[in-house]
């Protein structure tokens, strides 16, 4: 079967990005009345919907902590979200991503100012086209400062992946399903910190530290949108202030 | 010494304030030697701290701070007391529950007392003159970072709704307020004041505003009669 080509003569990928393009996105804070805090975030055809709720009573109650809140956190994909219909529960990969994700968030959490209590994430994917967990997570952390709850950074996430022997940027679906290896990152840029770390596939030494170098590139870019979204979602919060 | 921001400035999580770390104030913290901001919110520097007024969030207790309580739970010597947002009050009975005696208070009794302490060992509440027990009227939820809207300012806010609705607005800090007044119209009259308030408080003019609705409400009232 012949392989699809990924990367084009003049070395831009099958979409026409550069190796080291993200795909065009949008994010968008307080999207949701009912949640304490929402989020909304598009990375090309992915669309991401993610929603707090709490510090609230912990449930069950013998899974409080007395020193801290627990995180609980429910990444989900829509029955429509990909061209064949999904079953409705929860898969073993959705479960995955729900723990990666959580584990993500708490490092940047500070939990520990609301003990016995319990915070709910949810991320729920409507349109995949790859890179859900990265834009999940960007979403979910949006959303966590939407809805008050301190923390150390913003989170933000994007896979670097390996296509026909090159690097890119932000695969899109295609790229994920021929790439020879893919690499999710989620970063705290402002205190430097790596939150979540996974690779699929082979990278070489070298090859890792430039996946690294790009992601980081990718990140800073996203987190200046997540600043900007959130300046937008407050605008006129200083004049209630004062 | 180096100060990154000024008074009012709004800042988002992680971004730096200070490098002083000893002016660490509320909702910041110290990462590699620099003061930066936990919240979304409005920098402040109150005395020699640098704190941060986050824009939207929980409440978090503070020792005395007014809040409102309601009881869910009745031991042999003290009440337990939802304060909301996942946190129980503890107020200590002024006397131990005799076996097979009524206690005075009940669960779902509303009691607007202050914080005593607050901290690892959870909230505990003052008792005695401190706590009153409201027991006509209803309580309207608000989020508890747009309280300061209402009593800021010598309590302007609060006192033009109180005048104008003839009720009387109890204010916790922690977002629950209780309105007592003389019949459910006016009660209803000033939480929808209240309400207007938590969502325009940017409005020009708030307070004419919140005057002009509580007149029509009432106004309508006295036609209708």
């Amino acid at each position: 079967m012949e392989r699809a080509v990924l990367i084009r003569e003049d070395g831009t990928r099958v979409d026409g990005r550069r190796p080291d393009e993200l795909r065009p996105f949008r994010m968008e804070v307080g999207v949701l009345e009912n949640a304490d805090g929402s989020a909304y975030i598009e990375m090309g055809k992915t669309k991401i919907y993610a929603a707090v709720y709490g510090p609230k009573e912990a449930h069950p109650r013998h899974m409080a902590q007395p020193h801290r809140a627990i995180l609980q956190c429910r990444y989900h994909m829509a029955t429509f979200s990909v061209s064949e219909r999904k079953a409705p529960g929860m898969t073993r990969r959705e479960h995955e991503l729900s723990k990666v994700i959580r584990e993500a968030l708490e490092s940047v959490l500070f939990l520990e100012e609301y003990p016995r209590s319990m915070i709910e994430v949810f991320v729920e994917v409507i349109q995949a086209d790859a890179g859900t967990r990265t834009a999940g997570l960007t979403a979910a952390s949006l959303a966590l400062a939407d809805a008050g709850i301190p923390m150390a950074d913003l989170v933000a996430g994007v896979a670097v992946g390996k296509v026909a022997g090159r690097l890119v940027l932000d695969l899109s679906e295609e790229e994920d399903k021929n790439c020879e290896a893919d690499l999710p990152v989620g970063m705290a840029p402002s205190i430097n910190s790596i939150v979540l770390l996974q690779l699929n596939g082979r990278l070489t030494k070298d090859e890792f530290s430039e996946a690294m170098r790009m992601a980081r590139k990718g990140i800073e870019v996203l987190y200046d949108h997540q600043k900007k979204a959130l300046q937008r979602r407050f605008a006129a919060y200083g004049e209630v202030a004062e | 010494m180096t100060v990154l921001v000024n008074d009012k400035d709004f800042v988002l999580p992680g971004q730096p304030l200070t490098d002083e770390k000893e002016k660490a104030g509320r909702f910041t913290y110290v990462h590699g030697g620099v003061v930066r901001s936990a919240v979304v919110g409005m920098v402040r520097t109150k005395g020699q701290k640098t704190e941060v007024i986050p824009a939207r969030g929980p409440y978090k207790p503070r020792e005395n701070d007014r809040v409102i309580g309601i009881v869910v739970d009745i031991k042999p010597s003290y009440y337990e007391l939802d304060l909301g947002w996942g946190i129980t009050g503890i107020l200590r009975a002024r006397r131990a529950k005799k076996p097979g005696k009524e206690s005075q208070v009940t669960v779902g009794d509303v009691i607007f007392t202050s914080i005593a302490f607050a901290g690892v060992k959870g909230v505990m509440l003052k008792g005695g003159k401190d706590a009153h027990r409201i027991t006509r009227g209803f309580i309207v939820t608000i989020s508890p970072t747009r309280v300061p809207r209402l009593i800021v300012r010598n309590r302007e806010l609060q006192e033009t709704i109180e005048r104008e609705s003839h009720c009387k607005l109890y204010i916790g800090l922690n977002g629950y307020i209780a309105i007592v007044g003389p019949s459910t119209r006016n009660e209803f009259a000033a939480a929808s004041a209240i309400k207007l308030v938590e969502t325009e408080p940017t409005l020009d003019g708030l307070k004419e505003k919140v005057m002009g609705l509580l007149r029509r409400a009432l106004w309508e009232e006295m036609v209708e009669e």
